[in-house]
């Protein structure tokens, strides 16, 4: 009989990767351990073709188990990948969370529609930011 | 003096202004929204974007920030000139007694009908010859954020030039400048508006 864990599922890191796999955007909730998180993200992009064959829409669930760490993917039309990494705390709502890559798709539209920004470019902007971490705080709750 | 402007929606009909020498007793308040109605409307984030499109190209153009702030104006001022025209048409506005009454009618009727702006008119100087245009949206400049390396770029700067050659024509002479800017962190844009010559009917050229 195994233990369900109580505790809520904290967002741990956010990515955005275009469409030919470089990364413009990671955010990390934890401080410590950036670089790891690029790793296990770059990893999950190997899940990313083998979900989309099932998944018809963008949102594409839970692609991988990587280190105690849940990744979840979401693929624009554009071709742009947002990745979520979670922990391994109760997980939350599918609903909720389609809801929160409906919010990151929205914010990087808004972002990409500013004429200064070149495209493929890492994004740097400090509404872009604030705008993910409002998102989080309303879905995940707690860290930043 | 008569001067003919525009067509009716109809398309048939020419309508024809009388110089009036009386002061004028229209309210801008209720001419802009009614303006704005009659107005042909367009997507405005094609609108945003497509002027973001023509910054950035001419950012790519000319390398200096202050040659790309004097072509904006040259652009507006291109537009405004023409521009005027369709505002006569469009607004039923009646010849101006006085600057106060041609600042109220930029902001509350032009800039709301062209643009949907909602503007205010304040801080005039004591001799009523310049004012502030305050804006609190505008749609030139919804999802832009100006890099570092471009402070200087006043990004909305052919809405100044709009507005001085579409005075021009109507013989006022105008200085019309951004003195806050939302996207330098200002909480609203703020354009001073200054009237500097009040030129004399011209006769048409004679045809020799």
């Amino acid at each position: 009989m195994s233990r369900v864990p109580e505790r809520s599922a904290s967002a741990v890191a956010l990515s955005i990767v275009t469409r030919e796999g470089k990364p413009v955007y990671l955010k990390s909730f934890e401080p410590k351990d950036e670089i790891k998180y690029h790793f296990i993200i770059h990893a999950a992009l190997d899940y990313f073709d083998e979900k989309q064959a099932q998944e018809k829409s963008s949102y594409l669930g839970n692609i991988a188990y990587i280190e105690d760490y849940r990744l979840y993917g979401y693929i624009a039309n554009s071709g742009i990948k947002i990745i979520l990494c979670t922990d391994d705390g109760k997980p939350i709502g599918s609903g909720d969370r389609k809801a929160f890559f409906d919010g990151v798709q929205q914010a990087y539209i808004d972002y990409a529609a500013n004429p200064f920004v070149r495209e493929n470019t890492a994004i740097v902007s400090k509404t872009f930011d604030a705008r993910i971490e409002r998102l989080t705080q309303q879905v995940y709750g707690a860290k930043s | 003096f008569r001067f003919v402007c525009g067509l009716s929606f109809e398309g048939q009909v020419l309508a024809l202004r009388v110089r009036s020498a009386t002061m004028s007793h229209q309210n801008p308040n209720t001419m802009g929204p009614a303006a704005w109605k009659g107005m042909d409307k367009m997507n405005s984030e094609l609108f945003t974007l497509t002027y973001g499109a023509l910054v950035a190209q001419l950012l790519r153009d000319h390398e200096d920030v202050d040659a790309v702030n004097a072509q904006l104006d040259k652009m507006g001022y291109n537009i405004g000139v023409r521009l005027i025209d369709e505002f006569l048409a469009k607004s039923n506005t009646e010849r101006c007694a006085n600057f106060e009454t041609t600042a109220n009618l930029v902001a509350k009727v032009g800039l709301k009908m062209f643009l949907g702006i909602n503007a205010n008119v304040e801080k005039w100087n004591s001799d009523k010859t310049a004012c502030s245009i305050t804006l609190s949206d505008n749609p030139f400049q919804a999802f832009v954020e100006l890099p570092p390396s471009l402070s200087n770029l006043c990004y909305c700067n052919l809405m100044c030039g709009v507005i001085r050659g579409a005075l021009e024509m109507v013989n006022r002479v105008v200085k019309c400048e951004f003195v806050k800017q939302k996207l330098h962190g200002a909480d609203h844009d703020e354009i001073r508006l200054t009237l500097e010559e009040v030129k004399e009917d011209q006769p048409p050229p004679d045809d020799e």
